[in-house]
């Protein structure tokens, strides 16, 4: 008798352990913030060429134009998401479902590859990426990377006690 | 009871409340703000203060004063909003994963509280205000040392440049007004954030409910007399942290929803004023050490706040200097602290004299009784003449 | 070694601590080429500038009032006293003399209200003394703008009224203790002989007080006041004493703290003056109800010993500023340590 209700009320904290790890996940998965490049350029190489003018919305965010060269950003929360493009030039609508991955905090879309069916047409986007081609491609690292070595400068705390 | 000794008790009673409304509403005119625009305020602050505030009621009801300590609540729930903007999670979410992530640390510090003030019986509101001190000490080893080295933290954006810890204000922008805004009613010019006062509302159910429970009523008992409670088989101790760490975690739940109203977060230094605020608005609302109702609350927050909006400019006016104003609402806020509690101990004191008094017989032997019970129930048998 | 285990248990852990980790950051000094003679100095230096607001605490804790947490009273009374002698251009020894002299009565008037206010509410003066000094401190920040001082040194210069946030005494009586008879060996190292000699009569007046017959009776009023009331003590009387000796106290100790330090702080700058003073007394192995001369020395020199030697070696050994918290963390965790311990009734 006794076993058995410890062992119930174990499995009930368990349990709500449970739930509390899988609510905190849920809140992760459905609350991260992604931010999307929308990209309307034409490919380096001529394979598919920019979208003379259009109308992107994403999910039910209000729509933007766009013209060749341009770029912008839209911010989403969750992970699967619905582009809707129209075409100016023969009022086509165009609809499709994307995911983002979860930890991916910058994506981009190239809505040219998209119509012309080209994958991927999303890709993450990362400028820790950018900035880390820049530097290799810079002047060699013996000559520039003396000023960063050393401690921070500790910052201004308030002193205790931090009364008014 | 004689009118002039009604109106004496009454005073005494609401002396702060009554010393607050005169100042507020001598202070309306010069400040040269619309009435209108006092209101909206006072909606919003409502909104963003009243969580905090009741966070306090708990620990009156079981006797341990007024809960310094609370500020130990706001700190976890500032760690939880560091992790929900580190991991980038925005509106509701980010708040509810705040609170789930500042929960357990609110619960953990509430029942250090506990643990604490057990040990210091009749000297709970200064070694809280004390402990909050202290644990601010290892709040800021915590986030200025540890998160970023210890801890990673992915979004180098709130990282200092160092490289560890965090930065000095911490921008909310993706949580912020995210409970305000789900619903925002439009009433006559007024935008009332439904939401958050949906959520005041049910705490204030729940406080009601409580105050029922088995639980409630061991907390009043102790609160009365610890040892007639402990005579009568109450875990004292134990009901005690109880009430501790409920404050403790509405206190955390609170501060995240004064700072998702705030918008940003000063990371070492926003819950400095915690307690201090929620403190005096509940006394201003004219509640004392031993007795607090709902009503105080609001009334308290309504009362402050519509002072705070009304000082410094009334101050720019009156003498040419915002600082004066500023200052100003720090001295009565603090004055009103030190005068509630100086009423208070007065009364107990009053009480307690009488009562020997009243054993032995005094000259006057039935008055001085009705004052020990007046006394008993925290008005003032005639404090307020002196 | 039931001797010494009696001892540390008297002691207190904390203050032991605190006492091998003061002693490991001297030890650690030379290695981390933080100089010796300049730190100890230093360490001399600010404990003559503490001592006295140390000292304050002392009557207090004898006759049963607790922590002084409203010294800011006092501290407000010195910096009114230490404002008026630059007002009335007192140079030298006459302007430290008279900031003393013209703080004296509102520390006394002003401690006479504390006083009364405090004897009527016995029991909770801790909280409410707290609250007394901050609304006082705040009240006082109004009346530092308002008040006609037009000592061109002390006012802002474009409003030519209301006084500055710091002052500089320099020029009037910046450092006259520090540099009587002080004694200067090498580059670094100065022995501030007058400053230590003041708080040494400081100290040596009040040991004598406290052996005197007003003296015995106020401590019997802080050990059992009930006894003391049965034995005809006026314990209300006796606890008047203590709170104005002990505003007195922060009076005179605020200022020899800015002849030192060079600069009168005005405005909330108070405020955190108040915690450094009672966490010193108790690290000095005072508890809420006993405190004497001795854990007044030992206190203030391991406190301010902790506060110089940290930033500096602490700062070198780990490359980064650890000082404030581990301050925050030393000063309240002992303040804490003493309000929860269990009080001895009978010793």
């Amino acid at each position: 008798m006794n076993g058995t209700t410890k062992t119930r009320r174990l499995a009930i904290r368990g349990g709500l352990l449970v739930i509390y790890v899988l609510l905190m996940v849920l809140m992760i998965m459905t609350g991260r913030r992604h931010t999307i490049l929308i990209d309307n350029k034409d490919a380096a190489d001529g394979s598919y060429s920019a979208i003379n003018g259009m109308e992107v919305a994403i999910d039910r965010q209000e729509s933007s134009e766009y013209y060749p060269g341009d770029r912008d950003k839209a911010m989403v929360q969750g992970q699967t998401h619905k582009i809707k493009v129209t075409i100016f030039d023969d009022n086509k609508t165009i609809e499709k479902e994307f995911k983002v991955p979860l930890w991916s905090d910058v994506m981009i879309i190239s809505v040219p590859k998209l119509i012309a069916g080209v994958e991927p047409w999303i890709e993450p986007f990362t400028m820790a990426e950018q900035i880390q081609e820049a530097q290799e491609s810079g002047p060699p690292a013996g000559e520039t990377s003396f000023q960063s070595i050393g401690p921070a400068q500790p910052m201004e705390v308030e002193q205790v006690p931090p009364t008014p | 009871m004689s009118a002039q000794k009604k109106f004496v008790k009454f005073f005494s009673q609401y002396a702060v409340v009554i010393i607050f409304v005169m100042i507020t509403v001598a202070a309306i005119p010069p400040s040269g703000l619309s009435i209108k625009y006092i209101l909206q305020e006072i909606i919003t602050r409502l909104g963003r203060n009243s969580f905090l505030v009741l966070a306090l009621l708990l620990p009156i009801y079981a006797g341990m004063g007024l809960n310094f300590g609370m500020t130990l609540g706001a700190m976890a729930g500032q760690v939880g909003l560091i992790f929900a903007v580190n991991f980038g999670i925005s509106n509701w979410h980010g708040l509810l994963f705040a609170l789930l992530v500042g929960l357990p640390i609110s619960v953990f510090l509430g029942w250090i509280c506990g643990l604490v003030m057990n040990r210091a019986k009749g000297r709970e509101m200064v070694t809280g205000y004390i402990l909050a001190f202290f644990i601010n000490g290892i709040y800021q080893f915590f986030v200025m040392y540890m998160l970023g080295s210890v801890i990673p933290m992915g979004n180098r954006a709130i990282v200092l440049s160092r490289g560890y810890g965090i930065r000095n204000t911490l921008n909310l922008e993706s949580v912020r007004q995210s409970l305000d805004n789900i619903l925002v009613l439009r009433v006559g010019g007024y935008a009332v954030p439904v939401v958050t006062f949906i959520i005041i509302a049910l705490l204030c159910i729940f406080i009601v409910w409580f105050k029922k429970t088995k639980l409630g009523q061991d907390m009043r008992a102790v609160g009365q007399d610890m040892v007639v409670a402990e005579a009568a088989g109450i875990p004292v101790e134990k009901t005690r942290i109880i009430a501790i760490i409920i404050s403790t975690v509405l206190a955390c739940a609170g501060q995240i929803i004064f700072l998702q109203n705030m918008g940003n977060l000063a990371t070492y230094n926003a819950h400095d004023q915690t307690g201090f605020f929620a403190v005096a608005a509940i006394l201003v609302g004219g509640a004392s050490v031993t007795h607090a109702s709902i009503a105080n609350v609001f009334i308290g927050v309504t009362l402050l706040h519509s002072m705070f909006v009304v000082s410094p400019l009334a101050g720019q006016k009156l003498f040419g200097s915002a600082m004066i104003g500023e200052y100003f609402r720090q001295f009565i806020g603090y004055g009103v602290i030190a005068l509630s509690l100086v009423l208070y101990a007065w009364r107990t004191r009053k009480a307690a004299a009488d009562a020997r008094l009243g054993l032995r017989g005094g000259t006057n032997g039935s008055t001085k009784v009705s004052a020990v019970k007046n006394g008993a129930n925290g008005a003032a048998g005639n404090g307020g003449q002196a | 070694m039931r001797n010494l285990k009696t001892f540390i248990e008297d002691f207190g852990w904390p203050r032991i601590i605190i006492f091998f980790f003061l002693i490991f950051l001297f030890i650690m000094a030379p290695f981390v080429r933080v100089r010796l003679d300049a730190s100890i100095s230093d360490v001399l230096n600010r404990f003559g500038q503490n001592a006295i607001m140390v000292l304050a605490m002392v009557p207090m804790i004898q006759s049963g009032c607790g922590l002084n947490f409203g010294l800011a009273l006092g501290i407000v009374s010195g910096l009114l006293g230490a404002t008026l002698s630059l007002q009335f251009q007192l140079h030298g020894i006459l302007g430290f003399l008279g900031a003393i002299a013209l703080a004296a009565p509102f520390a006394l008037v002003l401690g006479w209200f504390y006083a009364k206010l405090l004897n009527k509410v016995k029991g909770e003066e801790m909280t409410i003394a707290m609250y007394v000094g901050f609304s006082f401190i705040m009240f006082m920040c109004i009346m530092w703008l308002i008040l006609p001082y037009n000592n061109p040194t002390m006012v802002w210069g474009y409003a030519g009224k209301g006084l500055r946030t710091t002052i500089t005494v320099e020029g009037y009586w910046l450092k006259i203790l520090n540099n009587f008879l002080a004694i200067r060996i090498g580059q670094f190292f100065v022995f501030p002989t007058g400053l230590l000699l003041f708080v040494g009569l400081f100290a040596f007046l009040m040991w004598l007080f406290l052996r005197s017959k007003t003296g015995t009776a106020m401590t019997a009023v802080g050990s059992n006041p009930d006894f003391a009331r049965a034995s005809g003590v006026d314990v209300d009387k006796m606890r008047t004493i203590s709170i104005i000796i002990s505003t007195f106290l922060g009076a005179v100790g605020i200022i020899v703290y800015e002849q030192s330090f060079g600069f009168i702080q005005l405005y909330t700058a108070p405020s955190p003056m108040v915690f450094p003073a009672v966490a010193a007394i108790l690290i000095g192995g005072a508890s809420i109800n006993k405190a004497s001369m001795v854990n007044v020395l030992v206190g203030t020199i391991l406190f301010q010993g902790l506060l110089t030697m940290t930033p500096s070696v602490i700062n070198s050994l780990l490359q980064t500023d650890m000082s404030e918290v581990i301050r925050i963390i030393v000063s309240n965790g002992m303040i804490l340590y003493a309000l929860t311990r269990k009080i001895k009734v009978s010793k």
